[in-house]
């Protein structure tokens, strides 16, 4: 195509008419050649030179990829035919093919060398200054020289083509053997198996494999084959190459060549592979055969080929002609399996179910060799000021000696830079690069992840970014992440070698080795088995760095904190190792400086560990302790009118908080042991004792308390820091909490009252002034297993054991001896859980009983402390209307009020307002676990509507309730059972909240049961019973708790049942549930958990009182007479007891 | 081959005065491909996903079907450019539908609605849109800046005679119409644009 200047509009620049010409080339898909048009129009030489690089820059960047404007690819130089020249260089056939050119063997004439010839694309060098950078960067990496870098004998040009002369290597690009070892444990499915490769490549290939897998690399940088069996050894000892490693510059080898050398001297391999080339180059393109021209293949002996010179009686270039015709035709199959080989490791791996493959320690130690060499070579290249950018399987040489060789120093960064390179170019690379490098930051670094990435595949033969689509691979990359262990791979890999291989691979620069020659070092340790470097802090950094990611999994996620926990006893042993060492180092030479300072950067490197260990489990620590959540449910328990503490977490989480608090302990204890780490060890003690009072662990609570007090009193000229007094208060608080027994009452006390005038002063600051109303709740609250996050109710010792024996329950009483009532104290036994009656009970319980002669006192001293504590939290929540905190603690002030004020307008109004607070909280956080449980928990109150009622246990409907106070009730605990249905659906796990729903439902049916509303009570004693069962097989352990079988509830239901039976007229049956049930309880088989039947007796007079007229309605007059006589006897019983059991006078209404 | 061959101008009149919507249709087909190729290049990468450039040439075709009585009374310029003109402001106008209306509340980027100035920011989307990766986005990021930054430092016509010729491969007589220069200006003005282009690239590559 010429175009005819003087013919041209001449109204034009005659260069814009060529450079018109020179576009429409390159649109039709052509690769025009700048030389040319210089030559064509040498008037013009000048510009088309200058501009017309712009012009392919442009036309490039203007077409579409996809192919749909170009029908092939551009910028690629057509294939140079044999024999061309190019200087100095005879071409000799092509080897392989990239986005930055193609590869060619050629032979050097003057020196009379064997080369490999990588010429650029036109596109990739389009400028002067462009091609200046490549040469500079050409002539570096000239100046590497290392065993383990490919040596670059230069660059030149030639008619417009820009090379690159190598070395050129006998071996292998480790991307093939990778599909050879892929091919071998069926990981890799490739095309080629199936397409039977050229036999001799295969040989060489298979061969180098073998060696692999049960040979052994020498540990020096040059590798030298030991033969690892008697079959392969035949090739393999042979393989001894002619002359050194590195194939010297001069001349071609002329050992006696043997047949291994031949075999791999000549034998082509595929085009990606590129047997003997020393270039395998960013990912090659796919050379479809049919654009191939036959005529390329060079068809004459090649005299100066080494092989041909050594030998050549065997013909070696019409072999590798014709061997070159394979090449070609299995070019394209070949080219398919090695990107599958790269690209899909997620399908191939459900190929083998996930199974390991297993090449066994020889393999892993060559493999941990070759990495070695690789990163010597890094380091060199490194030491120069030179990175490598693209290291990669393909760009790293195994030759027949086990050397490992990088090829295509320096090339990348031209390429990268400036080069326009093709869509499909840049994806095999993409694979191996840093995630850094795709933000156009390149370090030694990431060459180290690169170098890391491949041992992972050689190591796993999979990839680490599993990714097989581009573009997730990409967003894979861009996310932050830690590579899987290959011990998932592959799970015989030495841990050590894993420890390293991640290490190399951390997502974040910093976190990786620092250089290559600590790569080096620590791959050398693990071939001596010598402790490597990566080892003691990799674990924790790593996890440490996992919980920064990931605030909001680290929240949710146990597994993190299961992981720290397995990380704790490592860093706590590692961190004593590193104590003693440095003692003993310092004991040994304290005079020498130089191992004095060894052994300080030692410690500082234990105190590194402790404190980022420390922080890491104080941040878990802190999850599960924050805002002072509830850690125990307490529940009336229906049967016994006692609390019963059910824990407000999953058993899952109870593990780990115990397994946390384990950890806490022995952090205190290790750091603890060294002055400088005192803080660390008080604050350790403290998360310690935190999550001991989570678990009810009081005493192990309140030592974790005192001793972290202790630690702080060591610390005394600290003690006027804010920070360390609010510590401390929280401290005493936390002590006062953990003091649980009445014999403690004063030490509880006191450690309030310390708490409170450790704050006194300073409420300034909002988490001093939130700490001083938390101390003045805790001192409100009323004492002893009442609240939240407290203890169960302790047992009363100057009182004996709270569960009375059977012999001194009622029926006993009734039935043998109905005699005085006086000897049945069973409901004036009651060592706990009495204060709610007593207050109940007006006061007159304190009389009757006198046990609690301070209780009036106590309550107003209670009130005082609730009132200020309010009045704190609600100054807080003014302040910061935006923290919840606040705002729940205020709900909980209000909610303890309305306990403490049950039966009096306080109790409605305090209860009230927590409903009105609460409500909102659990609007904006609905996923606030703790909020819905105190909002149901408010509602449930309902006791609070019974104003001035007594008489009755807690959450009793006192009979003769009026009406509308009973459906008050009944709204209250139907919305308590809403919020709570809601809780347990989405809390399933936790007994405390699954314990609270069966008490709900217990209530409610109870209140419909007073309505006489009995198929409605029956249905919620169904759901109750359900709500046990389900109750008993999720929590085994707790399988008592919530009543069985026998106990009150069944007996409640089937009470309820005969009511409903009556009023349907089913006298019979109802007759035949009741007598049962008098039976029971007259023969003392009312299963109770605790054993305490206080509440029972009203119901079984009730239940008398309905057998009685079943028996009337039967026309049974005699039993129903006995049945009254019964009746009577326990009412004279009750009547003799203060008539509590069955109140005569109908309490006060509302 | 210094111009694409065009349809004689006269013959193009001649066609649309008596072949009526056929010719209309016919002579859009020809140039259609080359017409979305301005669509493509200059369509803003937010409105890529929602509107095709099928209906946006759909649209224009509409448009010139309605107005080519009034391109026939004065043919002011070559036909093909007449449709561009006619493409371009559809385009404009989608653009102002769908992005601008969208965008006014929400940020300020209706100044990044296509105009003269924004064929720079054409071109870079261009790049950026041939990318099929977010990936390749920041590998090629380095370069896309300076190419971008190249062509802002530009003349703006000299930067429009780059994208006219080489992204939507416009030959210089249309140049020279779509821009109202004198063929010999709009040649030169391109030589010269090229020239500029390389001195830029070069100016930046050496201050690596």
């Amino acid at each position: 195509m010429t175009t005819d200047l003087s013919s041209s509009d001449p109204e034009r620049d005659p260069v814009d008419v060529l450079a018109d010409e020179f576009a429409a080339r390159y649109r039709k898909g052509e690769t025009p050649s700048i030389t040319e048009y210089v030559r064509r129009y040498p008037e013009h030489a000048g510009q088309i030179q200058s501009l017309f690089p712009s012009v392919a820059l442009l036309e490039q960047l203007g077409l579409r990829p996809d192919g749909a404007d170009r029908s092939c690819g551009h910028g690629q130089q057509g294939r140079l035919p044999p024999h061309h020249r190019l200087g100095d260089f005879e071409i000799l056939r092509e080897i392989g093919r990239g986005g930055m050119g193609v590869v060619y063997e050629a032979v050097q004439q003057s020196l009379h060398r064997a080369v490999a010839l990588k010429v650029l694309n036109t596109a990739a060098v389009h400028s002067d200054n462009q091609a200046k950078r490549f040469e500079r960067e050409a002539q570096a990496a000239a100046r590497l020289h290392h065993t383990n870098i490919v040596p670059v004998f230069g660059v030149g040009e030639q008619d417009g083509l820009r090379y690159y002369v190598m070395q050129r290597i006998h071996g292998l690009g480790l991307d093939a053997l990778l599909g050879e070892l892929g091919r071998r444990t069926g990981r890799h499915r490739s095309p080629e198996s199936a397409s039977a490769p050229a036999g001799e490549h295969s040989v060489s290939a298979h061969a180098l494999v073998d060696v692999l897998i049960s040979g052994e690399l020498s540990d020096s940088q040059t590798g030298t084959f030991t033969p690892g069996r008697d079959d392969s050894s035949g090739r393999s000892a042979n393989v001894s190459s002619p002359g050194d490693s590195v194939v010297t510059a001069s001349l071609p080898a002329s050992g006696p060549a043997d047949e291994k050398t031949r075999l791999f001297a000549i034998t082509p391999s595929n085009g990606k592979t590129s047997e003997d080339v020393a270039d395998c180059g960013p990912p090659r393109d796919i050379v479809p055969s049919d654009r191939v021209p036959s005529d390329s293949v060079p068809c004459d002996p090649v005299p100066c080929d080494p092989v041909a010179d050594a030998e050549p009686a065997s013909r070696p270039a019409v072999r590798s002609s014709q061997i070159l015709q394979d090449e070609i035709t299995a070019a394209q199959p070949l080219d398919d399996r090695d990107s599958q080989t790269l690209r899909s490791p997620g399908n191939t791996a459900p190929a083998t179910g996930g199974a390991s493959h297993s090449f066994g320690r020889r393999y892993w130690r060559n493999i941990a060799r070759i990495g070695m060499q690789v990163a010597d070579g890094l380091q060199y290249a490194h030491s120069q000021g030179t990175l490598h950018r693209d290291i990669k399987p393909a760009n790293i040489l195994l030759d027949t000696d086990g050397t490992a060789w990088i090829a295509d120093f320096g090339l990348a960064k031209v390429l990268e830079a400036d080069n326009v390179t093709r869509t499909g170019d840049v994806v095999g690379t993409l694979r191996y690069m840093a995630p850094e490098q795709f933000h156009g930051a390149a370090s030694v670094r990431s060459d180290i992840y690169s170098l890391g990435l491949t041992l992972y595949e050689l190591l796993t033969l999979r990839s680490a970014d599993g990714e097989t689509d581009r573009q997730k691979l990409i967003a894979h990359k861009l996310t932050p992440h830690d590579p899987p262990s290959l011990r998932k791979a592959a799970s015989d890999i030495p841990r050590d070698l894993d420890t390293i291989v991640l290490k190399c691979l951390a997502y974040e620069a910093k976190d990786r080795y620092a250089t290559a020659g600590d790569v080096v070092a620590d791959l050398q340790a693990f071939l001596d088995d010598r402790p490597i470097q990566a080892r003691q802090s990799f674990p924790v950094e790593r996890l440490w760095r996992w919980c920064r990611r990931n605030p909001a999994v680290a929240t949710l996620s146990g597994t993190v904190a299961l992981l720290l926990l397995v990380t704790v006893g490592l860093t706590s042993a590692g961190y004593v190792q590193e104590k003693q060492r440095a003692t003993e180092e310092r004991r040994l030479r304290s005079d020498a400086v130089a191992s004095q300072q060894k052994a300080e950067a030692s410690r500082e490197k234990a105190e590194d560990i402790v404190r980022i260990a420390f922080e890491a489990f104080d941040d878990i620590g802190q999850l599960f302790v924050s805002n002072d959540v509830i850690g125990t449910i307490a529940l009336d328990d229906e049967d016994s009118d006692e609390q019963l503490q059910v824990a407000a977490f999953s058993p899952e989480t109870a593990a780990i908080m115990e397994q946390l608090r384990s950890s806490f302990d022995k952090l205190a204890k290790v750091a603890g042991e060294d002055r400088r780490f005192l803080d660390y060890a008080a604050k350790a003690d403290l998360r310690a004792g935190e999550l001991h009072l989570r678990l009810s662990q009081w005493g192990q609570a309140e030592a974790a308390f005192s001793r972290a007090i202790r630690l702080y009193e060591q610390l005394e000229e600290e003690q006027q820091d804010p920070e360390t007094r609010l510590r401390l208060a929280k401290l005493y608080n936390g002590l006062g909490v953990a003091l649980v027994s009445p014999r403690d009452w004063e030490r509880k006390r006191e450690a309030q009252r310390t708490a409170l005038s450790l704050l006194r002063d300073e409420i300034d600051r909002p988490e001093m002034q939130f700490e001083l109303a938390r101390t003045h709740y805790l001192m409100g609250r009323r004492s002893f297993g009442r609240g939240p996050g407290e203890s169960p109710p302790p047992r009363d010792d100057r009182r004996g054991p709270p569960v009375p024996d059977g012999r001194r329950g009622p029926p006993p009483s009734i039935t043998d001896r109905p005699g005085p009532p006086g000897q049945q104290p069973p409901l004036r036994d009651q060592p706990v859980g009495e204060e709610l009656r007593d207050r109940r009970d007006d006061g007159r319980s304190y009389r009757r009983g006198g046990r609690r002669p301070d209780g009036a006192r106590r309550d107003s001293e209670n009130r005082d402390h609730l009132e200020k504590a309010a009045a704190l939290f609600t100054d807080l929540v003014a302040k910061h209307p935006s923290v919840s905190l606040y705002q729940y603690w205020l709900a909980l002030c209000y909610l303890e009020t309305a306990k403490q004020s049950l039966y009096s307008a306080e109790a409605i109004t305090g209860r009230t307002q927590a409903i009105t607070i609460l409500e909102t909280l659990v609007d904006e956080h609905p996923e606030q676990a703790d909020y819905l449980y105190q909002l149901s928990e408010a509602y449930a109150l309902s006791d609070a509507r019974l104003r001035g009622a007594s008489g009755h246990g807690p959450h009793r409907i006192p009979e003769g309730a009026a009406p509308e106070t009973i459906s008050g009730v009944e709204h209250d605990l139907r919305e308590a059972l809403r919020v709570s249905d809601e809780l347990i659906k989405r809390q399933p796990h936790v007994p405390g909240y699954a314990m609270s729903n069966f008490m709900l439902l217990v209530r409610l049916a109870d209140v419909k049961r007073v309505q006489k509303e009995y198929r409605d009570a029956l249905e919620l004693f169904d759901r109750a019973q359900q709500a046990r069962a389900t109750f008993a097989e999720r929590f085994p352990e707790m399988r008592s708790i919530g009543g069985r079988p026998g106990s009150s509830l069944d007996f409640m239901q089937q009470f309820v049942h005969a009511h409903l039976l009556v009023a349907e007229g089913r006298i019979a049956d109802a007759r035949a549930i009741l007598q049962p049930l008098v039976d029971r309880f007259e023969n003392n088989e009312v299963t109770e958990p605790r054993g305490r039947r206080h509440r029972l007796p009203r119901e079984i007079l009730a239940v008398y009182r309905l057998l009685e007229t079943c028996y009337n309605e039967l026309g049974e007059g005699e039993r129903a007479d006995d049945v009254r006589a019964k009746l009577e006897a326990m009412n004279r019983e009750e009547d003799a007891r203060g008539g509590r059991l069955a109140p005569r006078r109908p309490p006060p209404e509302l | 081959m210094p111009d694409r061959p065009a349809n004689d101008p006269q013959s193009e009149l001649d066609q649309l005065q008596q072949g009526g919507p056929e010719a209309v249709a016919r002579l859009f087909s020809q140039y259609r491909e080359r017409l979305e190729r301005m669509v493509r290049f200059r369509m803003d990468p937010r409105l890529s996903g929602r509107v095709d450039p099928d209906d946006i040439l759909q649209e224009a075709y509409m448009e010139i079907d309605r107005r080519v009585q009034d391109y026939i009374g004065q043919p002011t310029v070559p036909l093909f450019v007449w449709m561009r003109q006619i493409t371009w402001q559809t385009l404009i106008d989608t653009h102002r539908r769908h992005v601008v209306a969208k965008a006014r509340n929400v940020n300020q980027e209706a100044s990044r609605m296509p105009g003269a100035g924004a064929t720079s920011v054409s071109m870079a989307a261009q790049l950026v849109g041939h990318l099929t990766s977010p990936s390749q986005a920041a590998i090629r990021e380095e370069r896309l800046q300076r190419v971008k930054q190249a062509l802002d430092a530009m003349d703006e016509t000299d930067r429009e005679v780059l994208a006219l010729r080489h992204f939507e491969q416009l030959t210089n007589n249309e140049v020279a119409d779509v821009l109202g220069l004198q063929k010999a200006a709009a040649s030169n003005r391109y030589v010269r644009a090229l020239s500029r282009l390389k001195q830029t690239l070069d100016n930046e590559r050496d201050e690596d």
